[in-house]
């Protein structure tokens, strides 16, 4: 396992040579009735390999032709919300994404085509599917999106089984924009957070938990070459890379992965990522998150990790440090898989998950189906 | 992108260009189509391509995805 991501990490350095380093981020669909990965690791399941329509030799050699069936771009394939819920406004609460792209409504720059192509691969050809899998990319400023789109070369058309992946659009700002605390993962870099936490529960069928048990979706980014297909284990993987707007203040530190199979996504926040060439302050090397559970009848069932505090500062509406963040939320119905969260099937509760910053040591993954992922410390596993 | 059958590194430029690097001695070889579709160029001449240039196995071709614009994807079967 660790020798899978090891290679998926060699190829990405490769693939990036000459560009920047770290970054990842994602979210929801409409095709996926997958629940939340919170048991044992699924074993890799085989894509079928369909035949191709176009028959071999379809294509004139030494020319190039065109290859289309439905005239569409990536542009006109983009998600355009339609102001049904939860695909209806940003995170602000008032910015509509009704009847525009998502970068639109961010007001991102550029078009679609600085969104898939400035300074970003825009995503990878997979072979097993025969798909060209466009997610995750953004460009200078230019906004964008955690959405899935595929150009399928077997039918010369995209998303022909409709958009894999729909944006988390309520998790979103806009370009130039401060998250809320209780969205960016682990409350850092509120204006380029590395994961955005599913606070609603909205976008659950394209998450899957991350290694530490975050329901949060991988934020878009400047791709550069940070990306790479994992043959046989349906999943690209993506690391580095300038988060969404903020070139070059955010960086993708934290790898993540989609599954092309299941249509999740899932944040690889247990690993220990190699040092990199950086142009701002290093990351929190650990995010360490605790789930405590509490009603008016039990109070608090679940001690916090008790850390020591640093200095700072948080404009946080709940208990923020620069080591330590605490969001306090509703709990969510009993039988509602939501990672990071407690449930209530006859009380009011809350769920309060603390994160915490450690310096040195990462705790052990839950599970994981990224290769790599164990109950032991990657660094104990090298 | 690589071109497995033929060993080469291929990269797209501008339009219809193409250029054939010998992953041996890196010397470039332009190929300039004088027929067929012409792919739009990408950002920075084809710079920023990236992975939108890949090898299609099926058809031995090269596809090239060169901006959000482009309509399909173009699709290049090289002379064997």
């Amino acid at each position: 396992m660790q020798r899978r991501i090891s290679a998926a990490l060699i190829i990405l350095m490769l693939g990036t040579l000459g560009s920047l380093a770290l970054g990842c981020a994602r979210h929801p669909s409409g095709s996926s009735a997958a629940s939340l990965g919170q048991g044992s690791p699924p074993a890799p399941t085989p894509v079928p390999n369909p035949t191709p329509t176009p028959v071999p030799g379809a294509f004139a050699r030494g020319q190039w032709t065109q290859f289309s069936n439905d005239k569409r771009s990536f542009a006109g394939a983009l998600f355009v919300g339609d102001g049904s819920a939860p695909y209806d406004v940003l995170a602000d609460g008032a910015t509509s994404v009704k009847g525009q792209t998502l970068q639109q409504a961010e007001i991102g720059s550029g078009g679609p085509n600085a969104q898939l192509a400035a300074y970003s691969a825009g995503g990878i050809y997979v072979p097993s599917i025969h798909q060209f899998v466009a997610l995750l990319t953004s460009g200078h400023y230019t906004g964008g999106s955690n959405e899935v789109n595929v150009f399928d070369l077997s039918s010369g058309t995209w998303n022909p089984g409709g958009r894999p992946v729909n944006p988390t659009v309520r998790l979103y700002m806009k370009v130039g924009g401060t998250w809320p605390i209780s969205i960016a993962y682990g409350g850092y870099h509120l204006t380029v957070p590395v994961g955005l936490i599913d606070t609603g529960n909205d976008y659950s069928a394209n998450i899957s938990a991350s290694q530490l048990g975050i329901q949060a979706a991988p934020v878009n980014r400047q791709i550069y070459g940070g990306i790479a297909d994992m043959p046989g284990w349906n999943k690209i993987f993506l690391f580095g890379g300038f988060g969404y707007w903020d070139a070059p203040g955010g960086d993708a530190y934290v790898g993540c992965t989609y599954d092309y199979v299941t249509k999740k996504y899932q944040l690889l926040d247990a690993e220990t990522w190699p040092a990199v060439v950086r142009t701002t302050s290093p990351p929190p090397p650990g995010i360490r998150p605790t789930v405590e559970c509490s009603s008016p009848r039990r109070g608090r069932s679940t001690p916090i990790i008790p850390v020591a505090p640093r200095a700072s500062a948080s404009r946080s509406s709940s208990t923020a440090t620069a080591a330590v963040r605490t969001i306090v939320r509703p709990a969510a119905p009993c039988g509602i898989p939501i990672a990071n969260a407690c449930c209530s099937s006859a009380v009011p509760a809350t769920s309060t998950t603390t994160f915490r910053v450690e310096s040195s040591v990462l705790p052990p993954a839950r599970h994981s189906p990224f290769p790599g992922a164990g109950s032991q410390r990657a660094g104990d596993r090298r | 992108m690589y071109d497995p059958v033929a060993d080469a590194y291929i990269h797209h430029s501008i339009g219809r260009t193409l250029v054939s690097i010998n992953p041996t001695s890196f010397v470039g070889t332009t190929l300039s189509p004088s027929g067929g579709d012409t792919p739009p160029t990408s950002n920075t001449a084809g710079e920023w391509e990236y992975y939108r240039l890949f090898y299609w196995s099926a058809q031995d071709a090269y596809v090239a995805l060169p901006t959000g614009d482009t309509v399909g994807v173009y699709v290049y079967p090289p002379i064997r």
